[in-house]
């Protein structure tokens, strides 16, 4: 495209060749940012944190069960995630597991930290759930929390007051000065873009 | 106590919908954030990775006199600027803008991880009113870092720069002019 300048200056056309599409996407994805946040962008690091700052605090209060030492593990796992995000390869998968990977990690590190005596064994078999089954509940919480980042406020909100202020959906019509109808349609959607952003997680 | 997922979705049942509600469920609340993590922490510093370079060193040693007797007569010929260069690179024009060239004296690293540039550029028209032209790191093709935007002026113009990236991980750099109104931004000078 030829581009006619005032003063009389003639800048290059844009042959095809000679350019570079300047437009980046709005909303980059998990593996877009880690490989920027390889190269230093801060900004990057920041849309990263917002993403998964409460998954990594949910999984590492499930892990640890003490909040302080929760906390401690989300700072160690983004301070990981600065220094080595260089040796995420994007070509080998998305960001969202490595990221797992490298707060189960941090996680663990502040498990070993601890210096109680270890626990007496049980005289009785426990009823909680194996190793195995943890780890995939572990593992799909993770995915949840980190789904319901992504998803509009006015639907984020909806699904956690729907699920976890054991509000009624007319409560939380009129919590909101919403209709009924649209408490319901938006649920409905929120739920709908979850199972599309959970997909094979579902089962 | 979990929502009825009847009142939620309807009576036609979605098994989708359902699974979604179970993991819900089964998940529980994302904590919230305490106040001490509501922004992401500074980052910590990173060691940038430097060559391999053994022979490098040795002659870097040999040639420290020289060295030393080059960065006085540098600072002469750079006219006073009081900028000490450590690696040049430079520029070529193309399309429209063939005859146009660059040069990018690039600093030490400084204590908080910025690299100072000297831009000198030749033979750049102004840009258009409402443009202006930009300096890019570039990877594989694309527009990675934007190095800082500029205006040029008849014959020579001088930029101070300051970037904190990795320098060793890009594949070059190019000059792109940002005209108004247009979609592709045209390369005017490329590494």
């Amino acid at each position: 495209m030829e581009v006619a300048l005032d003063r009389g200056i003639a800048l290059p056309g844009a042959r095809r060749a000679d350019t570079i599409p300047a437009v980046e996407p709005k909303d980059p994805t998990d593996q877009e940012l880690l490989v920027r946040v390889a190269q230093g962008d801060r900004e990057a690091f920041e849309v990263l944190y917002g993403r998964f700052a409460r998954p990594v605090l949910g999984l590492a209060l499930r892990r640890l069960g003490d909040r302080g030492r929760a906390e401690d593990a989300v700072q160690e796992t983004f301070a990981s995630v600065w220094r080595s995000a260089a040796s995420y390869k994007p070509e080998r998968g998305p960001g969202a597991p490595w990221l797992y990977a490298v707060a189960r990690n941090a996680i663990s590190d502040r498990g070993r930290a601890r210096h109680e005596p270890p626990a007496e064994a049980p005289d009785e078999p426990a009823l909680d759930a194996g190793p195995d089954e943890r780890a995939e509940q572990d593992w799909l919480s993770w995915r949840v929390h980190r789904a319901l980042a992504d998803l509009p406020e006015r639907e984020r909100s909806l699904i956690e007051l729907a699920y976890w202020s054991e509000l009624s959906q007319s409560e939380i019509a009129e919590r909101l000065s919403i209709p009924l109808g649209t408490v319901k349609t938006r649920t409905r959607s929120a739920l709908a873009h979850l199972a599309d952003a959970l997909g094979e997680e579902l089962g | 106590m979990s929502p009825d997922l009847h009142e939620l979705i309807g009576e036609e049942g979605d098994e989708r919908l359902r699974r979604v509600h179970d993991a819900l469920v089964a998940a529980g609340p994302a904590p919230e954030l305490p106040l001490g993590l509501a922004s992401a922490p500074a980052p910590p510093a990173r060691v940038i990775p430097l060559r391999r370079r053994r022979f490098e060193t040795a002659l870097a040693a040999a040639a420290a006199a020289v060295a030393v007797a080059f960065g006085v007569g540098y600072l002469v010929g750079n006219q006073g600027t009081g900028f000490q260069s450590r690696f040049p690179v430079t520029m070529h024009g193309i399309g429209e803008a063939k005859s146009a060239s660059a040069k990018i004296e690039i600093g030490g690293l400084d204590a908080q991880g910025n690299w100072p540039l000297l831009f000198t550029v030749h033979g750049l028209k102004a840009a258009p009113k409402g443009g202006w032209y930009e300096l890019y790191l570039t990877q594989r093709g694309k527009l990675v870092a934007s190095c800082g935007p500029f205006n040029a002026g008849q014959g020579k113009t001088v930029v101070h720069m300051n970037v904190p990236f990795h320098l060793n991980e890009y594949d070059g750099w190019v000059v792109i002019a940002h005209v108004p109104g247009q979609k592709h931004v045209p390369v005017l000078l490329t590494t």
